[in-house]
């Protein structure tokens, strides 16, 4: 295709002197004109400036010749006199270097103008994938851009899952070649590799020649194009792989522009998501626990009334109402520390705290829900202060001492004991239940878990011991499960981290 | 229990909630008990139902559709001399702590039951009164506290307490019922430095259980609002635990 272009000017440069001999035909007629070789340089100006410097040395050599027709006698190449050789050299040299400089002008000129376009053309991708709103419509765009800007065809591969790769947005008849295919996921996994090439041709014996592309960051790709190189069998220009690569650049930045915007996007769907959580727990919490708060209200009104008080099992019933709308609370409770602890929203409030303290509020809570069981105390003088949030612990042992109360036979005693072991507090309760095995010791503490041999004793929803072992681990504690096995019985044994030591303050005692 | 009234005339409870149904559970029970009732929706109609009838008690919920319990609270202070008990949610203790140091006489934790509620009016309305100082003679179970002769004994065997331990006891039995949070607690026992640990105070009511608590390991009369501060019961409240008999 060139070739025949370049021909097409050099005939053009023999039509410019053709042309100038009109003038100077006119010239020499009219005037007594002793040479005609400046007119005979414009066209060697004028084929420079619009076909380059070939064709201008071609039309300069042209006009030397037609000049020396011109010198008298009329019309013949003979050169007679000494002066018009000089004049024919002289002419020669001048419309040689003004056609190489012209050349010289139009080539410069002519890079300019396809810097130009290049540049419009990066800019024209980059604000069309400003817009792209996900990588598909990123990896389309530099498809697009690539096709126009080699004017070739180009084939776009995505990583679609696993190993396979797929052109995209071709239509099932006009497939590219499996083999091309083949390629371009090779290319891909070489890419992957250390000291591998951005740009690579591949010779597919049946497929033609191909320049893949790897779009993306250093690394394994997630998509490939594949420039159709046609038939031609050199390698590609280097004016092509630089056009590809500098489309590939943008690409991939706006890819990885494309990534920090979805992490920023997924950071405003968490908070939002948080919001809603916050605002569906207090919804949660108000909505049930509203008509709960009337129905054990109502219910304990109900137990004192005159009529109902006189007739045991009337108040009986109304006493059920009102413990079985507790025990729901605390279920709810239960399900809304359970919601907490997984939004990691758990803040404990530390103080320095005396761990009787913290046992009595336990046993106050429970005092209703353990009446008529035996509770054994057994707190040791001058037990260390605590570093904790006493709510959050209390409520630990709240759920502890339920879940003995669940098991244990009711005749037999729960011992509730705290100590110093090793310089550590330790809170104990110790029921006489069914115990645990190995596994059972290691099962407790899972959400939802309910032992199987326990399953017909126990009823709740499994997730007391599981909120203590986390409401005890936020405030630096731990549960151990002691158990010398099935039958024997089970000791909960909390682990808490001491206060640092205060002395009472002088004048404050005797 | 306490009667409220001689004439049919027993004490106004003004009752603040926007639900009708706790509302309605609240006036029931009050009432069987000899108690007037005036009924509130809102903020609003709270104050104006305050001003016009002077209730002598006024049950607060905190949730009220126009406006926070607290700032009902703090425009009830302004003015108002009878008693404020909050109807509060669980696991809000720095809010109750808040409220109490506004003003606000006691709290109930929703869902309560009505006895609970009304051995609290009992006590809060007892105090109001007894306008001034508390009773010269505090006497809760064995514990017998002369607050006049500074003298106290645990089943009738005097116990000698050093200054501030007795002070802790007087400042607790001024207020007999009422639970005082760690900070109003820390302002009358050092006045200069009410900001210092909170510790000191837990050191010193372990030192006091020690000398006035039939078991210290289990306190009767002084009482641990964790993370509220303390309170020391009146003979009712000790009755309504029913002590002995989950200790059994």
């Amino acid at each position: 295709m060139t070739a025949r272009i370049d021909l097409l000017a050099y005939l053009k440069a023999a039509g410019l002197v053709a042309v100038a001999t009109v003038p100077a035909v006119i010239l020499v007629v009219l005037t007594p004109l002793e040479s005609v070789s400046a007119i005979y340089m414009l066209p060697g100006l004028v084929a420079a400036v619009w076909y380059g410097t070939g064709p201008a040395v071609a039309a300069a050599v042209l006009g030397a010749v037609v000049t020396s027709l011109f010198y008298p006698p009329l019309f013949s190449i003979e050169v007679v006199r000494p002066s018009q050789i000089v004049d024919l050299v002289i002419s020669l040299i001048v419309a040689l270097t003004i056609g190489r400089l012209a050349g010289h002008l139009r080539a410069q000129m002519l890079r300019v103008r396809e810097d130009e376009r290049q540049v419009r053309q990066l800019y024209g991708l980059s604000s069309e994938i400003a817009g792209a709103g996900d990588v598909a419509a990123i990896y389309d765009i530099v498809a697009a851009h690539m096709a126009e800007a080699l004017a070739r065809e180009v084939v776009l591969f995505a990583a679609s899952g696993g190993q396979s790769w797929q052109a995209i947005g071709h239509p099932a008849a006009a497939m590219p070649p499996v083999v091309l295919s083949e390629a371009a996921r090779s290319f891909a996994e070489a890419r992957g590799q250390p000291g591998s090439l951005d740009v690579a041709v591949a010779d597919l014996p049946t497929g033609g020649r191909w320049l893949l592309c790897g779009l993306g960051k250093p690394g394994p790709l997630q998509a490939v194009l594949a420039v159709a190189m046609g038939g031609d069998s050199h390698d590609p220009s280097g004016e092509i792989v630089a056009s590809a690569r500098s489309i590939l650049e943008e690409g991939a930045r706006s890819l990885e522009r494309l990534g920090l915007t979805r992490a920023l996007e997924e950071r405003q769907l968490r908070q939002r998501t948080d919001a809603l959580r916050d605002i569906l727990m207090e919804s949660v919490s108000h909505e049930l626990r509203t008509p709960l708060a009337s129905i054990l209200g109502s219910a304990s009104v109900l137990a004192t009334a005159p009529a109902v008080s006189a007739e045991p099992r009337l108040s009986d019933l109304s006493k059920a109402i009102a413990s079985e709308a507790g025990r729901l609370d605390r279920r709810i409770q239960n399900l809304l520390d359970v919601t907490r602890i997984r939004a990691g929203a758990l803040q404990p409030r530390f103080d320095a705290v005396d761990p009787a303290d913290i046992v009595n509020g336990a046993l106050d809570s429970t005092v209703e829900r353990l009446a008529g069981r035996k509770i054994l105390l057994a707190l040791g003088r001058d037990l260390p202060f605590v570093r904790v949030d006493p709510v959050l612990v209390e409520q630990a042992l709240i759920n502890i001492l339920e879940n003995a109360a669940k098991f244990a036979p009711d005749a037999a005693p729960i011992t509730i004991g705290a100590s110093v072991r090793g310089g550590r507090l330790a809170i104990e309760v110790r029921d006489e239940g069914p115990g645990l095995d190995r596994r059972e010791s290691e099962q407790i503490f899972e959400r939802f878990h309910r032992g199987e041999r326990h399953a017909d004793i126990a009823g709740g929803s499994g997730l007391g011991l599981s909120i203590a072992k986390t409401f005890v681990e936020a405030n630096g504690g731990s549960i151990e499960p002691l158990s010398e096995g099935p039958g024997k019985g089970t000791t909960m044994r909390i682990w808490l981290p001491p206060a640092p030591l205060r002395r009472a303050r002088e004048g404050d005692d005797d | 229990m306490t009667e409220p009234s001689q004439k049919g005339a027993g004490p106004l409870v003004l009752v603040v909630d926007d639900e009708p149904q706790i509302r309605r559970f609240l006036k029931t029970g009050f009432e069987m008990q000899g108690y007037r009732i005036a009924e509130a929706e809102t903020a609003k109609q709270a104050l104006e139902l305050a001003v016009m009838r002077r209730p002598d008690l006024v049950v607060l919920d905190l949730g009220l559709p126009d406006a926070d319990g607290a700032s009902v609270l703090e425009a009830l202070r302004g003015w108002f001399q009878g008693a404020v008990i909050v109807l509060s949610v669980r696991s809000s203790e720095e809010e109750k702590v808040a409220l109490l140091e506004k003003g606000a006489d006691d709290y109930v934790v929703k869902p309560f039951g009505m006895a609970e509620l009304l051995a609290r009016a009992r006590v809060v309305l007892r105090r109001i009164a007894l306008p001034g100082a508390a009773e010269p003679v505090l006497r809760v179970g064995g514990l017998t506290v002369d607050l006049a002769r500074r003298l106290v004994s645990l089943d009738g065997v005097p116990v000698v307490l050093s200054p501030k331990q007795f002070a802790l006891l007087r400042v607790l039995g001024a207020h007999h019922g009422k639970v005082l949070t760690h900070r109003q607690l820390m302002k009358e026992l050092w006045p200069q430095d009410p900001d210092e640990d909170v510790q000191y105070l837990r050191i010193l009511m372990k030192k006091l259980r020690d000398k006035i608590e039939p078991d210290p390991a289990r306190p009767a009369y002084l009482v641990t609002e964790l993370a509220i501060g303390y309170r020391l019961r009146t003979q009712e409240q000790l009755d309504a635990v029913g002590y002995a008999q989950a200790m059994r």
